[in-house]
């Protein structure tokens, strides 16, 4: 389950430097790798928050035809490798049971253990077959953790994760509540969606990112898991309950290229004004802000 | 008759039509043209993979003609292929286009099940299946001819017109005695093509993703560019193994699933799904055959085959084996993918000379190419 170029074995005795690329997976469980290596005694060191920098780093580091975030992840991981000498890159398989992750995250620790000559620490999440708490206990004793600090770890590192749902007194329909739909890597990755966020503040309406906070997901044609968490979110607003909805999506998205006309016509259905945001690489900020701009005004109306 | 369209698949579109006849029921199948792919990519989303513009373009294309039926396969995997069928039917739904596609598949069989739709007797539905099991046995050694002959004839086309030929005549055998009987003949006639003795030629392999490996169209007919540069092909998608692979009845450890996983593994420790998995290995097992290059063919952004490029540069780098990757979307230039494959031709031939074999070289193709 755990490999890598070990070359010395982790023990809790030797507390070390454990890199943690701001990106991708990451953003799925905020806090929770933070808290988990830091307990078990090693320093945490996570890369700094997405810039113009990691963005011009990225077109020298990654593969052309990769999406935005998985480009991203390639130069937060570089950054990581010139200050650490191990990295913890998780094999994201599945993250919700039934349903199935991005092709693209599944190789990443076997393109970074390739690409960089520093060790890689990783751990198959496939909650498919295994919980997560579950895997993290795991972990943790494989690096030495005996297994009740493991358990304990564990179990306060997954409460930790849990989502606040938001209360049915904060779901009042109002006229200028926008929700902000997109994977987990795109809403928190602050360089792609701060923007979004502060234009619509400045706007005067109140910009709220999905949730995602439910932990059944019904079964539909999505299959891919952060996805069908968007879809189920979208599926489940109520008429009027929002003025609108944004959608964050990146550019070469395999996902996204796929679903998103489908969600525009779910969107439709519903008659909730809808519209796609594409972000790469040379995306213009003001482009943003007149797009958006002409949503709310079209909106408000 | 009813008729059922089925999806373009190279040559093995003849095959897949003899399945359709297992239901009683009449194939309809064309090939990619310019035309197919401009409905496919008018109607799709605007940043789906080239596969499922091609596909769906060709479906409208049969119901342009009034077929009400398709069929295409399914998978389970995490890649895009798993949304083909339900998107294309919504797609086909919304444009008012009267047609329903059949899925066959891992994915369950989704309602109405397509053998009670058609209901054959047992009778057609056991003939339809040795047929196509024959056929495909017999495109797959016509391939395995088709690419040796070519590298090596000494007038230009001779390959292509007598494959062209031999594939015509199974499109229309009917019977299994007249497609063995064709299976039989195949290495006799390409024998009667003229050759050039005592050359070795450069031996290429084709990996990537399927359908565009097999979609001459859609891959600017690369076989073909690289046959008449005196080049020896071998496209690793073989539906007979293929199939085999899918219905577990591969043993041979090479081919099957888990020796592929295995013979991947130092490389790629998970299933990254589509195709990558086989790309991988047969990289793997071509460089140990000591071929000249590969040329990773994929459609442009496919999720899997991008994923694992960094992994295929690296094997390039541990067996020293060139690699020459193209990408391919409804923009692909035929010119540059001609320039680029003569380049990396060029650079073989190169390699091969300083290696010291001076005969490897069609010296009319690569100064006409130059």
């Amino acid at each position: 389950m755990i490999w890598g170029r070990t070359r010395s074995k982790a023990t809790r005795g030797e507390p070390g430097e454990i890199g943690i690329p701001r990106a991708l997976c990451f953003f799925y469980h905020p806090g929770l790798w933070e808290y988990f290596f830091s307990s078990l005694g090693f320093v945490p060191v996570v890369s700094a928050p997405t810039s113009r920098k990691t963005v011009e780093r990225a077109g020298r580091v990654a593969e052309t035809e990769h999406c935005l975030p998985v480009k991203l992840f390639q130069s937060h991981l570089h950054e990581l490798a010139e200050k650490v000498d191990r990295v913890f890159i998780p094999r994201v398989l599945s993250t919700l049971d039934g349903r199935i992750s991005c092709p693209k995250l599944a190789a990443l620790p076997d393109v970074a253990a390739i690409e960089l000559e520093i060790e890689i620490l990783t751990v198959d999440i496939d909650q498919r077959k295994k919980s997560l708490a579950d895997t993290l206990v795991a972990l943790a004793r494989s690096l030495g953790a005996n297994r009740r600090t493991a358990r304990s770890i564990a179990s306060e590192a997954v409460e930790r994760t849990r989502i606040r749902k938001r209360h049915t007194s904060e779901r009042k329909p109002s006229g200028d509540r926008y929700l902000i739909l997109g994977h987990p890597y795109t809403l928190g990755d602050g360089f792609i969606s701060g923007r979004v966020f502060g234009t619509l503040r400045k706007l005067g309406v109140n910009p709220e990112p999905g949730t995602f906070a439910d932990a059944e997901v019904p079964d539909s044609l999505v299959k891919w898991d952060t996805m069908s968490r968007m879809y189920h979110e979208l599926e489940s607003v109520e008429p009027g309950e929002y003025a609108g909805v944004i959608q964050l999506s990146t550019f070469n998205c395999g996902c996204d290229s796929m679903l998103l006309d489908h969600f525009r016509s779910v969107a439709m259905d519903k008659r909730i004004p809808y519209m796609i945001l594409m972000f790469d690489e040379h995306t213009s900020l003001g482009g943003i802000d007149t797009r958006l701009e002409a949503f709310v005004d079209s909106i408000r109306e | 008759m009813t008729r059922v369209a089925v999806p373009n698949f190279g040559n093995y579109t003849i095959p897949l039509a003899a399945s359709v006849e297992c239901l009683g029921a009449e194939p309809w199948c064309s090939m990619s043209t310019p035309e197919t792919t401009r409905l496919g990519v008018e109607a799709a989303p605007e940043s789906t993979c080239l596969p499922f513009k091609a596909n769906l373009g060709h479906f409208l294309k049969a119901a342009q003609e009034g077929v009400e039926y398709a069929v295409m396969v399914n998978s389970v995997g995490p890649c895009r292929l798993r949304y083909y069928r339900d998107l294309q039917q919504k797609i086909l739904d919304r444009m008012n286009v009267r047609m329903h596609i059949f899925t066959l598949g891992y994915d369950g069989l989704k309602k109405p099940l397509l053998i009670r739709y058609f209901d054959p007797s047992l009778r057609t539905v056991l003939a339809g299946a040795a047929r196509t099991a024959l056929k495909i046995k017999a495109v797959d050694s016509l391939e395995l001819q088709a690419w040796r002959t070519r590298a090596l004839e000494l007038r230009p086309g001779d390959t292509t017109r007598l494959m062209n030929a031999c594939l015509k005549e199974l499109e229309d055998a009917k019977t299994v005695r007249e497609i063995r009987a064709l299976r039989k003949a195949i290495p006799e006639r390409f024998r009667a093509i003229p050759v050039e003795d005592g050359r070795e030629p450069l031996k290429v392999a084709l990996v990537g993703e399927a359908t565009v490996l097999r979609d001459k169209y859609l891959n600017h007919n690369v076989e073909d560019i690289l046959g008449t540069l005196g080049v020896q092909v071998h496209n690793f998608f073989l539906l007979g193994l293929e199939a085999k692979k899918i219905f577990h009845l591969e043993f041979s450890s090479r081919h099957s699933r888990r020796g592929r996983l295995k013979v991947a593994r130092p490389y790629l420790k998970s299933l990254v799904g589509g195709h990558a998995i086989e790309t991988i290995s047969n990289t793997i097992y071509c460089a140990q055959e000591g071929y000249d290059g590969a040329v990773h063919i994929y459609p442009t952004g496919c999720m899997p085959e991008v994923s694992i490029k960094p992994v295929m540069s690296k094997i390039s780098e541990d067996y020293r084996l060139p690699i020459l990757h193209c990408s391919f979307d409804e923009h692909t230039s035929h010119v540059g993918i001609v320039t680029r494959i003569e380049t990396f031709v060029d650079l073989l031939y190169e390699s091969r000379k300083k290696a010291g074999s001076p005969t490897v070289c069609r010296t009319s193709a690569i100064s006409e190419s130059m």
